[in-house]
């Protein structure tokens, strides 16, 4: 189990490999992951019946771009 | 594209989704389209079993690494290895996402990122006229009938099978197994087959380098370049 601080270290280490195939890879694949995680925080709040505003807000968005980015996949509760 | 299948490969296909659909997934990728070539019985299919490839093997490969169910689409088609690189667990990430939400809230995730865009009736320059799913439907059925006559080939089967309901209908593929099946037929083409057989399609399915599937090969315990070798060695000797 890595501690927080040496996952810090290993993502900064692999984002910033020098060998531009391995760091694109892990970039990409890195924001597929987020992409993955956001839908499902998401879709799991506003089941709870959070307001597109509250997730918003904790997502460091505006609450237009998180519903427009979200109304069609999550829709109404 | 698909009426330059041989019958084998066209099994081979049919297979494939019927492998995704009895493991809940509703997405066919690359790796279903080697458990239904696998299972086969095609040369090629007996060329991979020779390697280890397994309809067994392969099917257990895919559960462990992907689950069972709908919420298995969630992680699937994400590069383990680059992650990894990174310091990322994508398996610890799966376990702790899998404990946290149910089934169901990664089952519903996972198909919003596989949702293919919807039309909306409300617009009406994309108005969906009335009745056309069934249209659609109706004309699957009778491509369908025209592509496969004769008796339906037995279903597949396998060890596992999703609790709870099976997906229904259409099951997509996904990019990368598109991109198998075009490959498959560049394969033919180079040597100048005029079909696409289960050896082109295990010939393109071999030649991936990302995804479950170089995996499974390694977890097999052999390379791309040898199944290959044999694959087209047992063609030419037929032909």
């Amino acid at each position: 189990m890595l501690t927080r601080m040496e996952l810090t270290l290993a993502v900064a280490e692999g984002a910033a490999s020098t060998d531009p195939d391995v760091g694109l890879r892990a970039v990409a694949e890195l924001r597929a992951l987020t992409e993955r995680l956001e839908i499902l925080q998401v879709q799991n709040a506003r089941s709870l019946g959070w307001s597109w505003q509250d997730i918003a807000e904790r997502l460091g968005v505006s609450k237009q771009t998180v519903h427009r980015k979200h109304r069609q996949r999550t829709g109404r509760p | 594209m698909f009426e330059r299948f041989t019958p084998g490969a066209r099994n081979v296909v049919i297979h494939a989704q019927q492998h995704a659909r009895r493991l809940g997934h509703r997405y066919i990728g690359p790796e279903h389209l080697l458990l239904g070539l696998a299972g086969g019985s095609e040369p090629a299919a007996a060329v991979l079993r020779e390697y280890g490839l397994t309809p067994e093997f392969v099917e257990e490969e895919i559960v462990r690494r992907a689950g069972l169910g709908a919420g298995a689409g969630l992680f699937v088609d994400l590069d383990q290895d680059a992650l990894s690189v990174i310091g990322i667990d994508l398996d610890a990430v799966r376990a702790r996402v899998e404990a946290s939400f149910g089934s169901g809230a990664l089952a519903r995730a996972s198909q919003a990122v596989h949702q293919r865009p919807r039309r909306s009736r409300l617009n009406p320059r994309r108005a969906v006229p009335p009745r056309l799913g069934l249209r659609r439907r109706r004309r699957r059925a009778r491509v369908a009938a025209q592509l496969m006559p004769g008796p339906r080939p037995a279903a597949a089967t396998g060890r596992y099978q999703a609790p709870g309901n099976l997906p229904t209908g259409h099951i997509p593929f996904t990019p990368a197994a598109k991109k198998n099946l075009e490959t498959a037929l560049r394969e033919a083409l180079a040597m100048h087959n005029a079909e696409i057989g289960a050896q082109h399609v295990a010939l393109s399915l071999i030649a991936t380098s990302s995804g479950m599937v170089p995996l499974i090969l390694a977890a097999a315990g052999t390379s791309a370049p040898a199944v290959r070798a044999a694959i087209l060695d047992r063609y030419r000797q037929a032909g």
